[in-house]
């Protein structure tokens, strides 16, 4: 029989049989509820104070407020509070006042994607390998394709898992415009969405990476969860700790240099409307992710099975 | 394109192998050869290395010391030994949402092979291990048996050279179990089968060459003729002890001097034997491996 072999066609046949294992054992489809679920649960937050601002407006206007919100959203966006806290949450006004151009429900849904994405995917890849390993039907892997392709493979299937929560999410947006809100244009909505749903998964790459890592060095589980859940929390310590020591010293500039290697970094850049600046951030975090990849491929290479 | 077959008349060669799990010593300078195309038993005690034996061979663990070579090739490497070597792994877990259908024909692609080949092959392995008719349900829904079986099937799919198989029929019913001895039967000549087993009737009768290892030692690695004395021994069992008297006995071993006369030693052996009266219940070739390994019973 002819056999071929390649490193690609192998990474695709894990990945595809790492989407279809998650399908069958449900979690797929749990992972993805629960992530419409969430999702839908934070814009009915957001279109909650979205209201609160517009009544705010309506009653400075002297006019009467809608019963959904959407109609004032234009001159509520100008009141300070509002402004201050979207500012806040993309990191810039600029940035802020060239978004705001598009329906702004999509401009909060990329800010959900990138909160809830990476925690997403640190769920799946952290137990991707390290469950295998524990049952040891690694073997049957092992002993048919290099340990890369595996890695790579178990990786892409949780990237397909998220691509499809991330889409769950661009799902729920569109409804939560249509039934929470007035005057929503669907199309931009969903385009938006979707474009932040994109920046999203991206912003997420080296968390789930950073899981993976942790998946190759813990050969169990259970204990590989609470590593990845201790790893989350490290990450976000650090980067408070970091943005402390933000300044022209010493301190700062070897927290400038550490930031480069934790997942998050970046969260501002990659909300561009430039297209050099959200390319520079996008190819960062692939690089970022591939790191932390052979940070855990280094033990992963040579550990028994 | 299909790889060249392997080459060298030994599919395998273990030289002074040792393996430590932090202080014990699993494998202690284990070596032996297993010549290709045979089907060998590989026989010992719990703990006496056998399944680190072919962890290594399948490289999912690696020697502190010595070397292995498979199929003439070097230790296992994917690279190389990919679709070459089976192996059926003692402890392995399947995963239990997916099929036997879709298992074998995912191994088989990551084996290398295209599409169609990949689902003939696993057709084929379903057929010799007697799933065709679980082949679409779910793992998690098979009983332990069945999942034995399709853990063998893992070993067989795309028709490897080597095929390492730890206790193979475990499990099984006597039905199964022969089932299975035939079809690994059908594979000597055309592949190496090593078979790690406690079952010593079934390798031996399934078997032409053994290893047996102690303690991570190799005591012995020979064929199963040489070790059972099939090919220079014959025992005469009699229905009354014989002759009548002191120092009758039931039971007689013929060992000539020179073996390859052992058909015209044998048959002067039982003429006379028969001459002189005594009653002859069975005649048999050699002693069980069983009574090789633990010693004659006293």
């Amino acid at each position: 029989m002819a056999r071929s072999h390649g490193f690609l066609r192998d990474l695709v046949v894990v990945a595809i049989y790492e989407f279809q294992q998650a399908a069958r054992t449900r979690l797929l489809q749990v992972g993805v509820l629960a992530y419409a679920g969430a999702t839908m649960a934070a814009h009915a937050g957001f279109v909650e104070g979205l209201q609160e601002a517009e009544r705010s407006v309506a009653i400075a206007m002297g006019v009467p407020a809608t019963e959904k919100p959407g109609a004032l959203i234009g001159a509520a966006l100008k009141s300070t509070d509002l402004r201050r806290f979207l500012a806040d949450l993309i990191g810039s006004e600029a940035t802020l006042d060239r978004l705001t151009e598009a329906p702004v429900l999509a401009l909060w849904s990329g800010a959900v994607a990138m909160v809830l994405l990476p925690i997403f995917v640190l769920v799946g890849t952290s137990t991707s390998l390290s469950a295998e390993v524990e049952s040891r039907s690694i073997r049957f892997l092992a002993l048919r394709t290099e340990r890369l392709p595996i890695v790579l493979g178990k990786l892409g299937g949780q990237l397909l898992i998220a691509t499809l929560a991330a889409l769950s999410g661009v799902v729920v947006t569109e409804f939560a415009g249509l039934v929470l809100m007035v005057q929503q244009p669907p199309l931009a909505l969903a385009a938006y969405a979707l474009l932040h749903a994109g920046r999203g998964l991206v912003y997420a790459l080296p968390f789930a990476a950073l899981g993976l890592a942790v998946s190759q060095w813990v050969p169990r589980a259970n204990p590989a969860r609470l590593v990845t859940m201790l790893a989350l929390l490290a990450v976000l310590v650090g980067h408070i700790w970091l943005d402390e020591l933000t300044d022209a010293t010493v301190a700062g500039r070897v927290a400038d240099l550490v930031r480069i290697f934790l997942p998050g970094s970046g969260w501002n850049d990659l909300w561009s409307m430039d297209a050099g600046t959200f390319a520079l951030a996008a190819a960062r975090n692939v690089v970022l992710t591939f790191a932390w990849v052979a940070v855990g491929y280094a033990r992963f290479d040579r550990r028994d099975l | 394109m299909k790889p060249e077959r392997s080459r060298g008349n030994a599919a395998l060669t273990l030289t002074g192998v040792v393996r430590r799990f932090g202080k014990a010593t699993a494998l202690d300078e284990l070596s032996f050869t297993v010549p290709r195309g045979s089907v060998c038993a590989l026989v010992g005690e719990n703990g006496a290395g056998k399944t680190t034996t072919l962890s290594i061979l399948a490289g999912f663990l690696q020697p502190d010391a010595g070397s292995v070579d498979v199929l003439g090739l070097g230790p296992f490497h994917v690279a190389t030994h990919r679709g070459r070597v089976g192996i059926l792994p003692q402890d392995a877990e399947l995963p239990g949402a997916s099929t036997p259908r879709e298992l074998l024909v995912a191994w088989a692609r990551l084996q290398g092979l295209d599409r169609t080949e990949a689902r003939e092959s696993a057709e084929e392995c379903l057929r010799t291990i007697q799933l065709v008719d679980r082949a679409n349900d779910r793992v998690s829904s098979l009983s332990h048996g069945m999942r034995r079986r399709l853990t063998v099937g893992s070993a067989l799919v795309g028709d490897p050279e080597l095929i390492l198989l730890d206790e193979p029929t475990a499990g099984l019913d006597p039905a199964q179990a022969r089932h299975l001895r035939q079809a690994l039967a059908t594979r000597r000549g055309r592949a190496t089968v090593l078979i790690s087993s406690h079952n010593l009737p079934e390798l031996e009768s399934l078997c032409d060459h053994v290893v047996i290892i102690e303690r991570g030692r190799c005591l012995k690695a020979d064929a199963m003729d040489a070790v059972t004395g099939r090919d220079r021994e014959v025992e005469v069992h009699l229905a009354a002890p014989f002759p009548p008297g002191r120092g009758a006995v039931e039971r007689l071993s013929l060992q000539p001097d020179d073996p390859t006369d052992l058909a015209d030693a044998t048959s002067g052996f039982l003429r006379t034997l028969l001459d002189e009266g005594a009653r002859i219940v069975a005649v048999r070739r050699g002693g069980a491996l069983e009574e090789r390994y633990f010693g004659e019973p006293t």
